[in-house]
């Protein structure tokens, strides 16, 4: 026996803690089955995810108010929990792409956007290579509060306690298994506004956190199985090449790289939950 | 007991006194206040449970705050003792290597009878007073191909914690190494099964090595870092940097950073240190090095009688568990195991699932 160094190959394929850290809202995505069945657990998660969270964004206060929806659904008898259906599965928002990005002003490294047209021909060719198929055209409207994220003069506290209307149709529909499709687009984050007569020279997306609350609001009226895209805004790095056009170009096809993963990742996660039947 | 791999043999055996455990005490006292943890050891410590149970009293009377670990052959647990421990919150160990097969075969008293049929008992009793009391595993080439059925065994028992040692000085050989790798993957179908269904356990060998891929620069602080973070105080009272050097107290006095009486040489203590540090050639080319247990400078030393130099047999050893392990942690990432996720992910992890244990 001897002493053999190894030159590995390849990273493993599972995460570091790095990745949760910045991505704290994915712990809140995958809590054991047997900690939502315990109240004191899922409550303590709740708590967890509140107050451990220097930031509070929506993204911390939509996963926290989603374990204390689920265990209130799991546990009450409250008549205004009747829309409430066991068997109606929300996908959780693939994380592919961090979902944020600011335009104008100062902004070095602006994001690269993906249209209504480009996302929808990503997400549908592929389903449809997987034999899901949706209408695009006949789809249900969600009419529902949400913060104001898509407001860039008001600070995040200002905007956790304010609600505004929002209305949104979905992107995609399949009537035979009740599921709803929806990418959030840069347009569709515009939605989430109030008229405050303020005007920015620095506009914010954060395409990622409208999702995610727009999945919540899906879970809470349980009608409709669903799967919420987002657009996920890769900063376009001018550095790659002297051409700023093909920096624009690289940007964009990664930015359609990340949507199909999730879109990939969606696929798998229906076979699991036996929504579709291989 | 005289188990066969036992790394201080009852050779020129001495015990401690009432004088040297409360001097000890006072010792710690004024050197580590804060937060230090008192583990009892031997031989078996439990054949000096009224001095275990002085020095816990005498410690009280300090103003720190100590915790008490002691690790146990087993045979003289008994409710009393327990009761006690849980009164004064001293964590109980127990050293069993798996089904009767395994245990059996190097775990016997001096005479040679086998030790496995009378630790059932204690093991149950030990269980219901400490339902997260450890069992602490030693696998040697005579004994890996019972590993598995072994860990299937501790569970089914009861344990929540598996701590597992191989015995590197064994004889191991190609035939063996390729059966610890056998092993080492059934135990990795095992473990995936009990994460699925949600089982908490604490598999030693896997923990660690997810854990060094997935805390990255901070598993530094999972690692042994040589007379700094824990010393070993013989019956005499001379401190060595580890357990593992203190053999009869005496005959290892060249490695001694010190005694209770004089205090550490901190010379000494940080020339051990470093030296504990120094990397083999072959390890700094190595890309497991940042995860490999090659860092156990008690280890390298025991097999090949320098701080830093790596028996080739821990380098197969860990070359065969550490992509098992990575393949585990591959699959249980896409099949989407929340209890993995949350168990090596989630930081107040430890607190839900004491919380959910809570009746």
């Amino acid at each position: 026996m001897e002493i053999k160094p190894i030159k590995k190959k390849k990273e493993p394929n599972y995460p570091t803690l790095e990745f949760y850290v910045k991505n704290p809202e994915m712990l809140s995505r995958n809590i054991p089955e047997s900690w939502m069945k315990n109240k004191y657990v899922a409550t303590s998660i709740a708590a967890f995810i509140l107050c451990g969270s220097p930031d509070s964004s929506g993204k911390t206060v939509t996963a926290a108010i989603e374990i204390i929806d689920k265990l209130n659904s799991d546990n009450a008898t409250n008549e205004s929990n009747t829309n409430m259906n066991d068997s109606i599965k929300v996908a959780p928002i693939f994380a592919h792409g961090d979902g944020s990005g600011s335009t104008g002003c100062v902004v070095m490294s602006p994001p690269v956007f993906i249209s209504e047209d480009e996302a929808r021909s990503i997400i549908f060719e592929t389903l449809a290579k997987e034999n899901i198929h949706f209408d695009t055209t006949n789809c249900p409207t969600l009419k529902f509060k949400a913060p104001p994220l898509a407001n860039d003069c008001l600070k995040k506290e200002e905007k956790m306690a304010i609600k505004t209307d929002v209305e949104i149709k979905m992107d995609g529909f399949n009537a035979d298994y009740n599921i709803g499709i929806q990418f959030m687009s840069s347009d569709d984050f515009h939605k989430f506004r109030i008229e405050d007569g303020c005007f920015s020279s620095a506009s914010h997306y954060d395409t990622k956190t409208a999702a995610e609350l727009l999945r919540a609001e899906l879970k809470k009226k349980g009608i409709l199985n669903a799967a919420v895209f987002y657009d996920p805004l890769p900063s376009i790095d001018y550095g790659k090449s002297k051409d700023w056009r093909k920096c624009q170009k690289i940007a964009k096809e990664e930015a359609k790289e990340l949507l199909l993963m999730q879109v990939n990742e969606f696929i798998q996660w229906i076979r699991k939950e036996k929504i579709i039947e291989q | 007991m005289s188990c066969g791999y036992c790394y201080s043999p009852p050779i020129n055996r001495n015990d401690m006194s009432q004088m040297v455990a409360f001097q000890s005490i006072d010792f710690i006292s004024e050197q580590y206040p804060t937060n230090t943890g008192i583990i009892f050891f031997g031989g078996e410590p439990l054949l000096k449970k009224d001095l275990i149970k002085e020095t816990i009293e005498y410690s009280k009377t300090k103003p720190d705050y100590f915790h008490y670990k002691v690790t146990t052959n087993g045979l003289l647990l008994d409710s009393d003792f327990l009761e006690y421990a849980n009164s004064v919150g001293l964590q109980v160990s127990i050293s069993v290597d798996g089904n009767r097969e395994a245990h059996n075969t190097f775990r016997r008293f001096p005479d040679g009878k086998p030790t496995f049929d009378l630790l059932k008992d204690k093991i149950e009793l030990l269980l219901k007073y400490q339902p997260y009391a450890k069992s602490l595993m030693t696998v040697s080439p005579e004994t890996v191909k019972y590993y598995s059925e072994s860990v299937d065994y501790l569970l089914n028992l009861g344990f929540r914690y598996i701590i597992v040692s191989l015995n590197y000085a064994g004889n191991w050989t190609d035939e063996s190494l390729q059966e610890l790798k056998r092993q080492y993957n059934k135990i990795s179908s095992l473990y995936e099964k009990y994460i699925l269904k949600e089982k908490k356990f604490y598999f030693s060998p896997f923990e660690m090595k997810l854990a060094s891929h997935i805390r990255q620069n901070n598993f530094e602080c999972y690692q042994c870092h040589l007379a700094q973070k824990q010393i070993s105080i013989a019956y005499n009272g001379l401190i060595y940097p580890c357990v593992q050097f203190v053999k009869d107290g005496n005959s290892n006095r060249e490695y001694s950073i010190g005694s209770i009486s004089s205090g550490i040489d901190m010379i000494k203590q940080k020339q051990i240190y470093l030296e504990s540090k120094e990397q083999d050639a072959n390890c700094m080319e190595c890309d497991y090095n940042p995860r490999c247990n090659n860092k156990c400078s008690c280890l390298s030393w025991q097999l090949t009688g320098e701080l830093n130099k790596v028996t080739p047999i821990l380098c197969e050893t860990e070359r065969i568990l550490i992509p098992i392990v990575d393949k585990l942690g591959e699959r249980l990432y896409k099949e989407g195991s929340a209890m993995f996720i949350q168990k090596h992910y989630n930081a107040v992890y430890p607190i839900l699932s004491m919380i959910e244990d809570l009746k």
